[in-house]
């Protein structure tokens, strides 16, 4: 609950990269401050072979997951249960949201959420619940000692959550204002609708809760909830920390073992259809930057090219020596961010985005250039040096998905939940090896699809002015309506 | 080698780590804590300059030359810097506050040589030139645009310092205001360099999987023959007590109020600063802290509570953001959260509530403990703003001794209406633009 302070940094990670605009042009007078003219010889590659967690069955079905790491007295434990926002029924959207938060609030049979929270404050320990697209997450931290007590409660949560009446209001209140508050970002507007052009908007990874929706939800079918999703044939444990195994096992069959055996879950895959390309509008009158997304349907790393397509990303978005940073930044000036590339999923497809920010006067460039860029993939394809250098990168940063004992865990439950073989990981360094320059070009030529772009750009009017209208090529620019349905007539906000 | 000189050590922690600080006689100062447990290390330096060493017209250069650091040195073309830490598997990156700078690198074990070389490089051969000042200005610019402009929260964060502070640097936000960003030249950037970015100005920090002895003999050779600098001590400014409550209001594209005040907080070094956040901790910390409870949880006023404790070398602020619900106004939030704050001024807290809130903020001090990049951080950043690497290890001294007389005591002194700052953002009901929503402000005294 701390508020964020006012340190400036440089950068951030993720599809958004952040940095410096470079002086791609020679200057007559540099000033040169001091010199030794070093030289500096470009690193070796690095294997690496993390220490993978121990995997067992509970009685009952629970897959359990050890991972000791004695480095600090502290116990984590986390279950993973399919079951998310993609399951929803129709009219309900938000329900996967408002069951993770009053599930833990709401108590359990014999405590109520205040008092779980004072049984947790007065040992520092927490439970955190949560919720995904297609996944739901039951998370205890604490001390060693604490743990069998703590592990108690939850166990309690799993199996008897109350879902007393006034969590349930709370949640679904706190849910209300946080739609008051969707279009108060940009970037958040941006990546929303961008989700609802690229997979259609009442898709269940893009449509979004509302008023209605929320108020419509009820205790029972969070009851229903509890019953379809969370029961030992759809959990998934992790344990990280200080324990003995032997003794942890114990206690996970008496705690987590009571629970009733169930048949392994297995929800229906979704379906997709390619995007609708053309060109959208968000008008944001309050701003002077405009976000730019260009969207449609990645694929996922169950597809034998994706091991072609990371190193593609890798050349085309992937970081600041990559295509998309040095011309569209560094060159030509045009973002403080830029970033992208063909989304890999692990379960379901994911985007396939390239988004930057620009001020509102370069917004028509700025598009421009994003299509030259990905264009350029298919016309001046990777060359050997890119594929080398991309692939350097990718083995070379392996190790910091696996620097600490938890993080192998929790790449290994992500494994097991999504149905990858164990070894996956391990294979996928080997993979990267044998991607070859042909490699990278067929997928290029096969999955960039320039004129399969849904092109969003959210940002004010006024100052972007006819930039739009003069991407004939794009067709029409297509206004999008943001603003929010109004709650229903007495809403349950109001009922207190 | 270069002659290194042991300075001083200390356990980190009770694992057995050791963190140790050597200094170079060219007065660079080297913090090495050797951690084996996974296989990658980290490398920082922190230079003791941020901006509040910056004065009235120049602010944001500190900022704006941490950007121009990524640049081109003389023994590596544009782009070469983050290009080979990339292809080694590292992530690079920089930040700039008050205080401080620091660039910090994490790299897998095999790589210390780069790191080494690639750092000195830069501390000593940077090329500025005018047009990478102009490139990165537009960029500072542009990311001011997106933090500050564009942004409600950035906005009132830098309208709580310009308000609490009257005199003190803290006055100015580390970004810089757009004027004086526009104005900046390439003659301050190269004096700026000249002048701060020193040896005896910096601290290097490495802390993971290393072997003590060649990083020690790396660095000697790389940084050894790096020319001191006489540094400006920075001007000893003391802001003027503050004697009534400042409270500001603007109109913004929000749908409901938001409230960030600051009551006026001790500075880092002072242990008033530990009692003061684990006072934070027991009144907003966590669901069972009373004002959360009460506000957030079942009066349902505010949607969101939460505040921190600047960790600056001079006295700072205490920080608290508040969303409220709809229905409800900044107004009657703060009149409620003053009840609270009143009511816990005249009687203090309870022994269990102090009890919860020491043992969960122990606990986030070891987490943050956990990976070789959080040990190097803390290390660096108590030895740039505290003066002493080893006044890490005092915050658990302290928090474990802290009593509820202390506390109270800490409520009576600092929790007062007249050290408070109050900036309040209410909806515009349509979208403004920026000139027209500072038009709008309103101070009240």
């Amino acid at each position: 609950m701390n508020t964020v302070k006012n340190r400036v940094t440089r950068g951030l990670t993720g599809l958004v990269l952040l940095g410096l605009l470079g002086g791609a042009q020679a200057d007559a007078a540099p000033v040169v401050v001091k010199g030794d003219g070093r030289q500096i010889k470009p690193p070796p590659l690095r294997v690496v072979k993390p220490q993978q967690p121990t995997r067992l069955s509970l009685e009952n079905g629970i897959v359990v997951l050890l991972q000791p790491d004695k480095e600090l007295p502290l116990l984590s434990l986390t279950v993973m249960m399919r079951g998310g926002s993609r399951d929803e029924p129709e009219g309900k959207t938000g329900l996967a949201d408002i069951f993770a938060e009053s599930w833990r609030s709401g108590g359990t049979r014999t405590k109520t959420g205040d008092q779980i929270d004072d049984f947790l404050a007065l040992r520092a320990a927490t439970i955190e619940t949560g919720s995904e697209p297609s996944k739901m997450t039951l998370s205890v931290h604490c001390l060693k000692n604490d743990f069998a007590d703590v592990l108690g409660l939850a166990t309690e949560l799993l199996r008897e959550p109350e879902f007393r009446q006034d969590k349930i209001d709370i949640a679904k209140r706190q849910m209300f204002t946080a739609i008051s508050r969707r279009n108060d970002e940009s970037g958040e507007i941006a990546n929303r609708e961008s989700a609802k052009l690229a997979y259609g908007k009442d898709h269940p990874l893009a449509r979004q809760e509302e008023y209605a929706t929320v108020a419509a939800v009820t205790r029972d079918d969070l009851q229903m909830w509890h019953r379809r999703f969370v029961h030992s044939g759809n959990m998934i444990v992790g344990v990280s920390g200080d324990f003995d195994p032997a003794e942890m096992t114990t206690l996970l069959r008496q705690k987590l073992g009571s629970l009733p055996q169930s048949q392994k879950l297995v929800t229906p895959e979704l379906g997709f259809v390619p995007t609708r390309p053309g060109l959208f509008f968000v008008p944001k009158k309050e701003v002077n930057q405009s976000s730019i997304h260009l969207v449609q349907l990645g694929t996922t790393r169950k597809n034998p090219d994706h091991y072609a397509l990371e190193v593609m990303n890798e050349i085309f978005g992937g970081g600041f020596w990559a295509r998309l940073f040095s011309n569209i930044r560094t060159k030509q000036g045009l973002a403080y961010n830029v970033g992208g590339g063909v989304g890999l999923g692990y379960e379901y497809q994911a985007l396939y985005k390239v988004a930057m920010s620009t001020k509102s006067q370069t917004t028509g460039k700025s598009i421009t250039a994003l299509f030259e860029q990905v264009q350029g993939m298919l016309m001046n394809p990777p060359t050997p040096d890119e594929l080398q250098k991309a692939k350097d990168a990718i083995l070379n940063s392996f190790v910091f998905r696996f620097d600490s004992k938890a993080k192998i865990l929790s790449d290994r439950m992500r494994l097991e939940f999504s149905g990858y073989p164990a070894d996956y990981t391990e294979k996928y360094a080997e993979q990267i090896q044998k991607v070859t320059l042909d490699d990278v070009k067929r997928v290029a030529q096969k999955y960039l699809n320039p004129g399969g772009f849904a092109v969003l750009v959210v940002g004010n009017p006024d100052e972007i002015g006819d930039q739009l209208t003069q991407l004939k090529h794009l067709g029409p620019v297509q206004t999008i309506d943001v603003s929010i349905p109004p709650p229903p007539p007495k809403p349950q906000a109001a009922q207190k | 080698m270069t002659d290194v000189t042991l300075v001083s050590e200390q356990p980190f922690g009770e694992g057995g780590l050791v963190s140790r600080l050597y200094q170079l006689p060219n007065g660079l100062k080297v913090l090495l804590l050797r951690d084996p447990s996974a296989p990658v290390f980290a490398y920082q330096t922190w230079f003791s300059v941020g901006s509040r060493h910056e004065r009235q017209g120049k602010t944001g250069i500190a900022h704006l030359f941490e950007h121009l650091m990524f640049n081109e040195t003389q023994n590596l073309p544009h782009g070469e810097f983050d290009r080979r830490f990339e292809l080694a598997g590292g992530g690079t990156n920089a930040a700039t506050w008050v205080d401080w700078t620091y660039y910090q690198d994490d790299l897998p074990a095999s790589e210390l040589a780069l790191a080494v070389s690639l750092e000195s490089e830069r501390m000593q051969n940077l090329l500025v030139r005018e047009r990478q000042v102009e490139t990165e200005r537009g960029v500072v610019i542009s990311e001011r645009q997106m933090r500050v402009d564009d942004d409600v929260d950035g906005f009132m964060s830098e309208e709580l310092f310009r308000l609490a502070f009257t005199t003190h640097p803290y006055h100015w936000p580390t970004i810089g205001w757009m004027q004086d960003i526009r104005n900046l030249n390439l003659d301050d950037c190269v004096s700026f360099y000249r002048t701060y970015y020193a040896p005896n100005n910096a601290t290097v920090v490495v802390a993971g999987d290393i072997d003590e002895a060649q990083t020690l003999e790396l660095i000697g050779k790389h940084y050894g023959g790096i020319a001191a600098q006489t540094i400006p001590a920075p001007a000893s400014i003391v802001e003027p007590p503050q004697t009534e409550q400042r409270v500001v209001r603007f109109r913004k594209p929000v749908l409901t109020d938001k409230i960030l005040m600051g009551y006026k907080s001790p500075a880092q070094h002072d242990p008033d600063h530990i009692r003061l956040e684990l006072l934070g901790e027991i009144l907003i910390g966590s669901a069972s802290s009373p004002i959360y409870r009460d506000l957030v949880i079942e009066k349902e006023i505010f949607s969101s509570l939460g505040g921190s404790v600047t960790p600056f070398r001079d006295p700072g602020l205490w920080e608290i953001a508040a969303s409220l619900h709809r229905g409800h106004s900044a107004d009657e939030g703060l009149a409620l959260f003053d009840q609270h704050i009143a009511h816990f001024v005249a009687h203090g807290p309870t022994l269990e509530q102090l009890e919860r809130a020491r043992a969960r903020t122990l606990t986030s001090f070891y987490l943050s403990l956990k990976t070789a990049h959080g040990k190097a951080s803390s290390l660096g950043e108590s030895q740039t703003t505290l003066g002493d690497y080893r006044e890490l290890w005092r915050v658990p001294q302290i928090l474990r001794s802290i009593t509820v007389e202390e506390l109270h005591a800490v409520a009576q002194r600092y929790l007062r209406p007249e050290q408070r700052t109050v900036v309040i953002a209410e909806p515009s009901g349509e979208p403004i633009d920026e000139d027209e929503a500072d038009g709008d402000e309103e101070s009240e005294a």
